[in-house]
């Protein structure tokens, strides 16, 4: 099992959200887990952007994984967006993004954050899973793919 | 002359067989110049070839050319941006490096050899400049770039080093045979020669840019006037009494950082000019040495060769550069890329001439030095720079460049790419390239030799070949997007600088924050004076520094400013 099982709930896969920018991405982010933990959305929003402003979060191959610190929070939790329309996001090969991974973890965490980005960074890494994630048509497909992933050798691009 | 043909035969059989021999060794990743050194062997005098040649006379002056024709283009290829991080460390390894090369050596070979102290010097004195462009040659083959702290200070140094050694060669041959030389006498004839020498490479150099560039003249004369012009400053400070190869060196310098027409065809034309100067050396060298009298002597002159690899120049290395905080990784391998080259030859002509005492022994013994150094330090230096990874992610070079007609800026160049099969830019609009640094264009697609006209509608294929214009910052992305994705030659840009990339005025506090790690210094300073003041030195691309459990590493450099950073996550 999975860092990633652990911190996705299947409630939080958004497939085909229709936002055009990465501010109305993380302003709905910011609801959703204000219903769920009862953190105010512009804590989530300014966090978020925060991180954004020391440097893109895009990985290339039209996928980004955009993490934050919450004070408040007890533990790490994310959500995962496909958007219906690639948007501009500064990534390092300049590609435009769809897959959205978004990692909010408590103020004092250790770097076990770290672990669990360098895990996205791989899962995403993962052409295959990349192609299928696009092609899921159901929230519970995409949860599954990203729960079950496992390295497999030789096939990231 | 009673028998031209026989000479242009013979001339152009050569030739042909060392272009031949070229195209081979690209694939077998043997150094050239050995190549050129065997044909000419085999068609010596012991060889099946058995051609009797010993014109000493011929050789000086055929090499104190192309030696000339080498530093002329080794300077127009010089950056003098790169003087950032590398002039430094190049003038102490072209200057006393040398020196003491020199003098290490040539002690050891005094003691082995048997011969007096002097000319023990004499002949350290030959072998103590280095030769970068057998380096880079061999670099280019096999798809490594080297950081450029490393590959600056080399180059550099190889440029500058050879008029240091070419003095100290004629000031000891001066020694030999007139007498001693007050060490007064020495100082002021070392000002003298390099005092004129740059004086004159500078304002000759000037002067020659102005002149390129007044001048209207067909595209294919340029280069002419640039070797014309090189040639007669070369022989115009030797006369003068300056140091002539320290002149063509400076003035290729300033022609190749100004503005230049016919830049590309002209730099294409020296380099092959230069390619030819290196092989003519090594082919006469081949000619003039006898293996029936070397082989007897190699038991002598092998361990010189060692000594020098083992001993003087990683202690010359060592005694120079660590005040400039070179990583210890950085001063292996600069001692150990001390390849010797085409200048040990021509110098170890210079004592034959004069009638200096065993002359012959010494030309044996640098030719011992120079093949050993090419067969054992050639053949290890891009399997050593991984190993030692003092190499950075290179990108793929544009199959065609070519800078715009008439313009004097430089910025824009039409250049010309084929789409890899597998590439990032397959399948994508033809219109639209992503890049982030610099700017590109697409000007037009070519599919099966049809024209297509760049419209947002036209998706690229494998194999389409693509004309755009673009400025040189964009050259390092348009490379990696035409390029098929991990060609596996070039060292991999995510697994080398990370995951993500952070801007060089992030603050330090922030960036510790998301990290996730304590504060290791001033939350306000900013990421890339943080990165300058850890380093205690001028940064160049793909240092690295820790942060907590992430590996930050310089990304990007502009104006000597760290502008982007990877951060590599661990695991």
């Amino acid at each position: 099992m999975s860092l990633l099982t652990q911190i996705l709930p299947p409630a939080n896969i958004f497939l085909d959200m229709d936002v055009g920018s990465k501010k109305r991405v993380f302003e709905q982010i910011g609801i959703v887990f204000e219903n769920s933990h009862g953190i105010a959305r512009s804590v989530i929003f300014d966090s978020l952007f925060a991180r954004e402003k020391l440097g893109s979060t895009g990985l290339g191959q039209g996928v980004a994984i955009p993490h934050g610190r919450i004070k408040g929070l007890k533990d790490a939790t994310g959500a995962f967006v496909r958007l219906r329309e690639p948007i501009p996001y500064d990534a390092p090969d300049g590609k435009p993004v769809n897959l959205i991974f978004v990692l909010l973890v408590p103020a004092n965490a250790t770097d076990l954050h770290l672990q669990i980005l360098s895990e996205l960074a791989q899962l995403f890494s993962d052409k295959r899973l990349r192609e299928e994630l696009a092609a899921a048509s159901e929230p519970a497909e995409a949860w599954k793919l990203i729960s079950l992933w496992e390295p497999y050798s030789g096939e990231a691009v | 002359m009673a028998d031209v043909n026989t000479l242009a035969l013979l001339f152009g059989a050569l030739l042909l067989t060392a272009m031949v021999a070229t195209s081979l060794t690209k694939r077998l990743g043997t150094p050239l110049l050995l190549v050129f050194l065997g044909v000419g062997m085999l068609a010596g005098d012991s060889g099946p070839g058995g051609l009797i040649f010993n014109d000493f006379e011929l050789s000086y002056t055929v090499g104190n050319l192309a030696l000339a024709v080498i530093l002329f283009d080794g300077g127009l290829r010089t950056r003098i941006s790169t003087f950032r991080v590398a002039l430094k460390p190049a003038l102490l390894l072209a200057t006393f490096g040398v020196a003491i090369t020199a003098g290490i050596t040539g002690a050891f070979a005094a003691w082995i050899l048997d011969l007096p102290l002097h000319l023990g010097f004499l002949l350290g004195s030959i072998v103590g400049s280095t030769d970068a462009a057998a380096v880079f040659a061999l670099l280019r083959n096999s798809g490594v770039k080297l950081n450029e702290r490393v590959g600056a200070t080399l180059e550099i140094e190889s440029g500058m080093n050879d008029p240091m050694a070419i003095f100290l060669v004629i000031v000891l041959i001066a020694a030999a045979t007139s007498g001693s030389l007050s060490p007064a006498d020495m100082a002021l004839e070392f000002v003298r020669q390099f005092g004129i020498g740059i004086v004159c490479g500078g304002a000759g150099g000037w002067l020659v840019s102005r002149l390129a560039k007044r001048l209207t003249l067909p595209e294919s004369l340029h280069p002419l006037l640039l070797l014309g012009s090189g040639l007669a400053l070369f022989g115009a400070t030797a006369k003068l009494g300056g140091s002539a190869f320290l002149a063509v060196y400076c003035a290729g310098m300033i022609i190749g950082n100004r503005p230049l027409p016919a830049r590309e065809h002209s730099l294409q034309v020296l380099d092959g000019l230069a390619w030819l100067a290196q092989a003519g050396m090594f082919l006469l060298l081949g000619l003039l040495t006898t293996p029936s009298r070397v082989l007897p002597e190699l038991p002598q002159v092998l361990p010189i060769a060692l000594f020098l690899m083992l001993v003087a120049r990683p202690l010359s290395v060592l005694l120079c550069l660590p005040p400039l905080r070179f990583r210890w990784r950085e001063l292996v391998f600069v001692s150990w890329v001390g390849l010797r080259g085409a200048v040990p030859i021509v110098l170890a002509v210079f004592p034959l001439l004069a009638g200096v005492e065993h002359a012959l022994l010494m030309f044996d013994a640098a030719l011992a030095v120079v093949i050993s150094s090419l067969l054992i330090q050639g053949s290890s230096i891009a399997w050593l720079a991984r190993v030692l990874k003092v190499e950075v992610p290179g990108y793929p070079d544009p199959l065609a460049q070519h800078s715009l007609h008439g313009e004097d800026d430089a910025h824009w160049l039409l250049v010309q790419y084929r789409v890899a099969a597998g590439a990032d830019i397959v399948d994508a609009p033809c219109t639209q390239l992503d890049i982030r640094q610099g700017l590109a264009e697409t000007l037009g697609v070519w599919r099966q030799g049809m024209l297509l006209h760049p419209e947002s509608s036209l998706l690229l294929r494998a194999d389409d070949l693509v004309l755009l214009a673009a400025n040189e910052a964009a050259l390092p992305e348009l490379g990696e997007r035409f390029a098929a994705q991990q060609s596996g030659k070039q060292l991999d840009a995510q697994r080398f600088f990370g995951e993500f990339y952070l801007h060089g005025d992030a603050q330090l506090g922030d960036v510790a924050m998301f990290c996730g790690c304590a504060m290791p210094g001033d939350p306000d300073l900013s990421l890339a004076d943080w990165i300058c003041a850890t380093l205690h030195r001028q940064p160049t691309v793909g240092e690295q520094v820790a942060l907590g459990g992430v590996t930050l590493t310089v990304h990007e450099i502009e104006g000597g400013k760290i502008t982007s950073v990877g951060l590599k996550l661990p695991g």
